[in-house]
């Protein structure tokens, strides 16, 4: 396959799975995939514009006009104060991101004392970035994720 | 006991002034806050932060468990309440007892019995200090039974909530046939209000001032108190200016109520920072309430004691012993204070927004507890005092002298204040003459006062 084949068959990936942003980086390759709403753009445009920064760094950006990424990236917060976890004390299996989850599904615990409250997604989407270390004291209100909203 | 640092449960000025004397002791200051208020000046200044909850009061400093949660978290030692919220709740100090931290203030017991102002009234009985006249519990459920207990007192009488306090569950009656239209109203009310539809009647005084006793007791057998502070100069049961001493009553006078006062708290087995208000009237002392907490207006006593009320609490809830004896304090010259609102100044609307210039008063016998800075914005959710000024003076001439040049300097742009109100008072004859009643400033407004002309 050629690159624009290889980044097509990414772009459809991402598209079908709900993925807002890709970053992919090798020996001599550093590949970033964004979806950005372009308002000012005629809605046929589909083909990506990509710009090859240095010769072996390939910024790619697509114009999207098709629902996935359509809607701005929000942060999930904390409902409560508490020592953030990204997982149950019990539970040991790594959960990477980004990573879709269906709204209500809990994505992070907070700590205190003897309790622990869930940090629920707000909506189906996909959790791209954890913005505190797990172990940290957070109060309410405090930034946890960056998440994209897919569906209604 | 002991501890080292200290969670400050409150916002504004009282949380600055908490931090203050907590950096004064070199305790530790954990600052617990509100999503709108996290431009608060304690909250820069505190050695920790914390933000416990939105806005909204029942969210956040009304939050006894969330609190105690961020107390947990941020290791505090003991808990400050402040003024008003969670400081005279007894199931939150229990709570906090129970969690093994301080609490500072006295024991959940003798709040208890403070917030039940029948057992509270039957405690001073016990203690000997004097009551306004009414029998000392709830009134039956037996009209004749209500009628006889009216008639002993007379007319015209008030009926209060058990559950009440600071103006709140009180309604007077002046006319007999009104009377159990007037309890069962009162009944219904306060069984909404406190969830303790229990009332009792007490005699009605027609022009009492407000006159309150501050007290200090270690927990050790020491109970001392700090004179007492006038506080006639309210709007709606809330007070604007208070002084101390209060105008016109002999030291003597005082000194025999305020030890009465001293000896009811280790009767009743209390601990801290307390005030027993009472009512006067034809040189007579009724006892209210108490205020089982440190109050707005401490900043008088403390002019004219030198005694850091704060920094007693603090010393008392680390278990030390009160450091003097009654006959150790010294009362020297008269204080005033000037409660600065964010509101217009005759209209008492509230009037929060950004303060875009803020210059404090200065020079001698002046000082400003404010949370105020050039740039803050004043949320609409709290209450709407943003400034404390206090004056000193040998005399009560120099202490007014004082605070007019205090108020005069100061600048606060961009929200209204109640700045203009209290000049005009200085300049009003009663208030010059001093020892008026609690319906002076109302009678004042109603009668046109500080509108324009």
């Amino acid at each position: 396959m050629s690159e624009a084949e290889d980044i097509q068959a990414i772009r459809a990936l991402l598209e079908r799975h709900g993925i807002a942003e890709f970053e992919y980086e090798a020996d001599s390759v550093h590949l970033q995939l964004r979806f950005e709403p372009k308002p000012e753009l005629p809605p046929f445009v589909e083909a990506p514009a990509y710009s090859l920064v240095t010769e072996d760094l390939v910024t790619l950006s697509v114009a999207a006009t098709t629902a996935p990424a359509k809607r701005p990236s929000t942060t999930i917060t904390a409902p409560h104060v508490g020592i953030f976890l990204e997982n149950h004390p019990l539970e040991h299996t790594a959960r990477p991101l980004p990573r879709r989850v269906a709204g209500g599904e809990i994505i992070g615990l907070l700590k205190a004392g003897a309790a622990l409250r869930p940090v629920l997604a707000p909506a189906d989407g996909v959790v791209a970035k954890m913005l505190v270390a797990p172990g940290t004291l957070v109060g309410h209100g405090a930034a946890l994720f960056v998440f994209h909203r897919t569906g209604e | 006991m002991g501890f080292s640092s200290v969670l400050i449960a409150n916002r504004g000025e009282i949380a600055l002034r908490i931090l203050r004397t907590c950096r004064d002791l070199g305790l530790r200051s954990i600052a617990v806050h509100s999503e709108a208020d996290k431009h608060l000046r304690h909250v820069q200044l505190a050695d920790q932060t914390l933000c416990i909850g939105p806005a909204a009061a029942s969210k956040s400093y009304l939050d006894g468990h969330e609190l105690l949660l961020a107390a947990h978290l941020t290791g505090a030692g003991a808990i400050h309440p402040g003024y008003g919220f969670l400081s005279e709740n007894a199931d939150f100090a229990e709570m906090v007892e129970q969690a093994g931290l301080v609490f500072i203030g006295p024991p959940a017991s003798a709040i208890r019995i403070m917030g039940d102002k029948v057992a509270a009234k039957r405690a001073m009985i016990a203690a000997g200090v004097p009551c306004v006249p009414g029998p000392d519990r709830p009134l039956p459920a037996d009209p004749a039974a209500i009628e006889a207990a009216a008639r002993a007192i007379g007319f015209p009488l008030i009926i209060k909530a058990s559950g009440g306090g600071g103006g709140r569950g009180m309604r007077i009656v002046l006319d007999p046939r009104h009377l159990h239209e007037a309890v069962e109203l009162t009944r219904e009310e306060a069984g909404r209000a406190f969830g303790n539809p229990q009332v009792y009647l007490e005699k009605f005084l027609e022009h009492p001032r407000h006159v309150e006793i501050q007290v200090l007791a270690d927990g050790h057998g020491s109970a001392v108190h700090l004179g007492a502070r006038d506080c006639s100069t309210q709007r709606r049961h809330q007070k604007l200016i208070e002084e101390s001493p209060p105008p016109g009553i002999a030291t003597a006078e005082i000194d025999r109520i305020g030890r009465r006062c001293a000896a009811a708290c280790l009767k009743i087995g209390y601990r801290g920072a307390g005030t027993f208000e009472f009512l006067y009237e034809n040189g007579e002392f009724f006892f209210i309430e108490m205020n089982t907490r440190v109050q707005v207006e401490h900043p008088v006593t403390e002019m004219v004691t030198g005694i850091d009320i704060v920094r007693e609490q603090l010393l008392i809830a680390l278990g030390r012993p009160l450091s003097f004896a009654q006959a150790d304090l010294h009362f020297s010259g008269h204080a005033i204070e000037c409660r600065v609102n964010a509101e217009d100044p005759f209209a008492f609307t509230p009037s929060p927004g950004t303060v875009s210039r803020f210059i404090a008063p200065g020079g001698p016998g002046v000082r400003v507890d404010s949370h105020l800075y050039s740039g803050y914005t004043v949320p609409p959710d709290y209450d709407s005092l943003v400034a404390k000024i206090i004056t000193h003076g040998d005399s009560r001439v120099q202490a007014m002298v004082r605070m007019r040049r205090a108020l005069l300097e100061t600048e606060i742009a961009g929200i209204r204040t109640t700045i203009p109100l209290h000049l005009k008072l200085l300049d009003e004859d009663g208030f010059i003459a001093g020892g008026f009643d609690i319906h002076h400033l109302e009678r004042l407004l109603s009668a046109g006062f500080g509108r324009p002309a």
